[in-house]
């Protein structure tokens, strides 16, 4: 697929890992599965922060990972928004977009961290640190910055997970807003089914790193294709009772 | 005079180039240590440590045989710049370099792996070069721990004796410096003067040891 996402991710040590999947372009797929079955190693294989034994990832018309090729993070024009968010303590929320905004001139850096800031309704707060910022708003920053590089693949590992219900809720409806207006594929890693089953066009189901089902959310919710599928979204809806807001 | 100056300022200048040296030298050899070496560390690490355990003596010996005339690099030197290295400042500088290592790199490493991995990590799917993650991410907030090395560099420096006294032998404006002048003051018996500059040095190694736990415990603060 030429403007999409296509990834396959083969091995069986340390991590086994077994999936093969495409995104679309403006597609959100939502990778779900019980904790430690493998998503967010999936996740940092696309953004090339891991490498498996086998690894075949392009987006875009472009190879990131073959078995010649393992294009660095750096060069890949990934937008990634991390579990914890990862932002930079020492920069400003205006910093932190710019961090990421490498690619343009000096001068123009800040001009476009605040258009970012102000798309993700943080506009006021830019030349605040992440400590003097909630985590629903350090989650804006965060995304704001995974936006900056326009990115070929848009890659959140469960961002909506160290934030509060309330706060959830509205970031759940802030991201459908703002993923109708993106053109890339999307790939989200979560850890809370309904939030998945609004949000995504197609759900992943995985379990001990491989893939058992790939389909929209109602079906795949529906029907379950296996036992295992079933077992796994049995653990996976048992687990969100465990950890709703995971630290 | 109570306090021999030159003493105490070449001890100064000492103290100042090898925290300069040591500074891009130990940074390098943090990282590498802290991302880089997984094979082998505990080795790489335990030759770092070695001057904090080595008798001052042995490692001056060692390090007078590798700078002496009848090595390969005292030779070179000499020809280059026509004096030896060994009884010379900058022999005393090399040596003042290898022994403050451990004082430099283990500070510099351990502010450098107390940073959280998604942060280096998000700064190269930002699009960071390696060299810039680590001027822009890396250095600003492992800071307090590089400018902590840098202040017990500094400090140990000003009162190095032994690998100072073997390399350098003790030439007034050359190589005697502050240590060396108070051994000379308490072996003549000048205790008025030897007390002085003592008094000195130990106000330097207080405040050394006051600024350098401050400064350690904002390593771990600015991480957020």
């Amino acid at each position: 697929m030429a403007d999409g996402l296509s990834v396959e991710l083969r091995q069986n040590r340390p991590i086994p890992l077994d999936v093969a999947f495409t995104c679309g372009a403006g597609e959100l797929v939502a990778l779900v599965g019980p904790s430690g079955a493998g998503k967010t190693t999936i996740l940092r294989a696309i953004a090339g922060l891991y490498r498996p034994a086998m690894a075949r990832v392009a987006c875009a018309g472009v190879t990131w990972d073959d078995t010649r090729v393992h294009l660095p993070s750096r060069d890949r024009r990934i937008g990634m928004v991390f579990q914890a968010y990862a932002l930079f303590p020492h920069l400003t929320a205006a910093g932190n977009v710019a961090a990421a905004l490498t690619h343009l001139p000096v001068r123009r850096r800040i001009e476009r961290a605040l258009e970012l800031l102000g798309l993700v309704h943080l506009a006021g707060f830019e030349k605040r640190k992440p400590a003097e910022l909630s985590g629903g708003q350090q989650q804006r920053v965060a995304l704001a910055r995974a936006l900056a590089r326009d990115p070929a693949a848009l890659l959140l590992d469960e961002p909506l997970s160290a934030v509060d219900r309330r706060t959830r809720r509205a970031l759940r409806a802030e991201l459908a807003t703002l993923r109708a207006t993106l053109a890339c594929p999307i790939v989200l890693v979560t850890h809370d089914l309904d939030e998945a089953a609004a949000l995504a066009d197609r759900l992943l189901v995985i379990d001990g790193g491989t893939l058992l089902q790939d389909g929209p959310p109602a079906e795949v919710l529906a029907a379950p294709n296996s036992r295992r599928v079933r077992d796994a979204l049995d653990l996976f809806a048992a687990g969100e009772g465990v950890q709703p807001a995971q630290q | 005079m109570l306090v021999d100056w030159t003493a105490f300022g070449l001890s100064l200048k000492l103290a100042a180039w090898t925290s300069a040296a040591l500074l891009p030298v130990g940074l390098l050899l943090a990282r590498l240590l802290a991302f880089d070496v997984r094979r082998g560390k505990a080795v790489f690490e335990a030759l770092i440590a070695l001057p904090l355990v080595l008798p001052p003596t042995v490692l001056g010996f060692y390090l007078l045989v590798t700078f002496g005339n009848a090595s390969v690099l005292g030779q070179a030197w000499s020809r280059l710049f026509g004096h030896p290295l060994a009884f010379s400042f900058a022999g005393i500088l090399a040596a003042s370099v290898v022994v403050n290592l451990p004082f430099a790199v283990q500070p510099m490493q351990r502010a450098l792996e107390a940073l959280p991995p998604d942060m280096r990590e998000a700064a190269w799917v930002s699009g960071l070069t390696s060299w810039g993650t680590f001027r822009r991410i890396e250095l600003p907030l492992a800071w307090p721990g590089v400018l902590s090395a840098l202040v017990l560099t500094f400090a140990h420096t000003m009162g190095e004796f032994g690998v100072v006294l073997m390399v350098g032998g003790n030439i007034p404006g050359e190589t005697r410096t502050a240590a060396l002048a108070i051994y000379d003051r308490a072996q003549a018996f000048d205790t008025a003067s030897a007390g002085a500059m003592s008094a000195l040095l130990l106000a330097i190694s207080v405040v050394a040891i006051g600024v350098v736990p401050k400064l350690m415990g904002r390593v771990g603060s600015r991480h957020g």
